[in-house]
């Protein structure tokens, strides 16, 4: 599980008043490629930053009044709109086994899947957080006509874990990333609190990682 | 830069990656040239999803209206764009990928977009002013 600690990072602008997390990626590759969603980075790739690990054991008690943070240069490899998929570069390496990426494909409903992000993070909360679940559905999700791989796992997500990895302890495998929840009718709603209602369920869409093998 | 115009749709779009092409293709076939350039710039990933967190996505149609206006420019001789269009006048013949290249990086510096998110729509931009003629192109 330590493993998480170190390939599983936030990520963030830079602004005037400091870093501006924006959501989760995660290390795919040994030269410091990383996966997210399009959404998480934006079309604007300037002043972007992943924050390098703050704990290395995940069992350590994460200090939540300690706002400091390394962030590290960031560049955009990679963006597919339709997919809401992100490739980004960091001057970073990783010397360490990385886990393969996978599919939804390779799993069956039920099976259970294990979720590492940073829920909290647009709310300036970095909290390295485990979830587990399972597999309640495989759905195909259109976008602009394409439509695309994607898995329900049967959890409530928040928004800073848009690019969450999801692992399957099975197969030892990345086979997908979290994108976001179902909303049937979005624009127009109404917000309590800074939070949308219509999230508020426990249909949360992940897309499958075999769509990053066709980005690197 | 007039060597473009014996450059078809399918020879731009060769040389996108390959996860870009066969989007692209798709969306030409289903929608045509110009709404797949529209399409392409103002996807958001899967309808009745709400991609949560990260940066709130641009308007797409002043954006899509800002692209024309700045690929225009580069493309019939603006000044701002004069550095960038020597570099491709040195390529002959032309080299497809190195167009799109220059153009998308170009454009990107300009607009404040990743120039990986306008390689396809250049592409498809390029082809289109090809079929037209540039003097046409810029006519209009």
């Amino acid at each position: 599980m330590n493993i998480f600690t170190q390939i599983v990072v936030a990520i963030g602008k830079i602004t005037p008043n400091g870093v501006n997390m924006l959501g989760t990626g995660f290390i795919i590759s040994n030269d410091g490629k990383i996966a997210t969603t399009k959404h998480v980075v934006g079309s604007d790739p300037a002043n972007l930053v992943i924050l390098a690990p703050h704990i290395t054991d995940i069992n350590a008690y994460q200090d939540t009044s300690d706002t400091s943070c390394t962030p590290v240069q960031t560049t955009v490899l990679e963006m597919d709109p339709i997919k809401d998929l992100c490739i980004l570069k960091a001057d970073i390496t990783f010397s360490g086994t990385l886990p393969q990426l996978g599919s939804f494909d390779e799993v069956n409903v039920g099976d259970k899947v294990g979720i590492f992000g940073y829920p909290h993070c647009v709310a300036g909360r970095r909290v390295l957080t485990y979830q587990e679940t399972e597999i309640g559905a495989k759905v195909l999700l259109e976008s602009s006509s394409i439509k695309s791989k994607h898995a329900v796992i049967n959890t409530q997500a928040r928004p800073g874990q848009s690019g969450a990895i999801i692992f399957s302890p099975r197969l030892s495998k990345v086979i997908g990333v979290l994108v976001g929840a179902y909303a049937p009718n979005q624009g127009g709603g109404i917000s309590l609190g800074g939070i949308n209602p219509q999230e508020l369920h426990q249909t949360t869409h992940c897309i499958s990682a075999e769509y990053i093998n066709e980005m690197i | 830069m007039e060597t473009i115009q014996n450059i078809n749709l399918e020879d731009w779009v060769s040389e996108l990656k390959t996860y870009q092409k066969k989007t692209i293709e798709i969306l030409i076939a289903e929608y045509g040239e110009e709404e797949a350039v529209e399409k392409w710039l103002s996807a958001n990933g899967p309808k009745d999803n709400i991609p949560f967190g990260g940066v709130q996505s641009n308007d797409s149609k002043p954006f899509l209206d800002r692209f024309k206006t700045e690929f225009k420019k580069f493309i019939c001789n603006h000044p701002d764009y004069e550095e960038e269009r020597e570099k491709l006048n040195m390529e002959s013949p032309v080299v497809k990928a190195i167009w799109i290249s220059v153009i998308s990086a170009a454009l990107g510096a300009v607009l404040g977009f990743a120039a990986t998110l306008l390689a396809p729509v250049v592409a498809i931009m390029l082809s289109i002013v090809g079929k037209m003629g540039i003097s046409a192109y810029c006519a209009n």
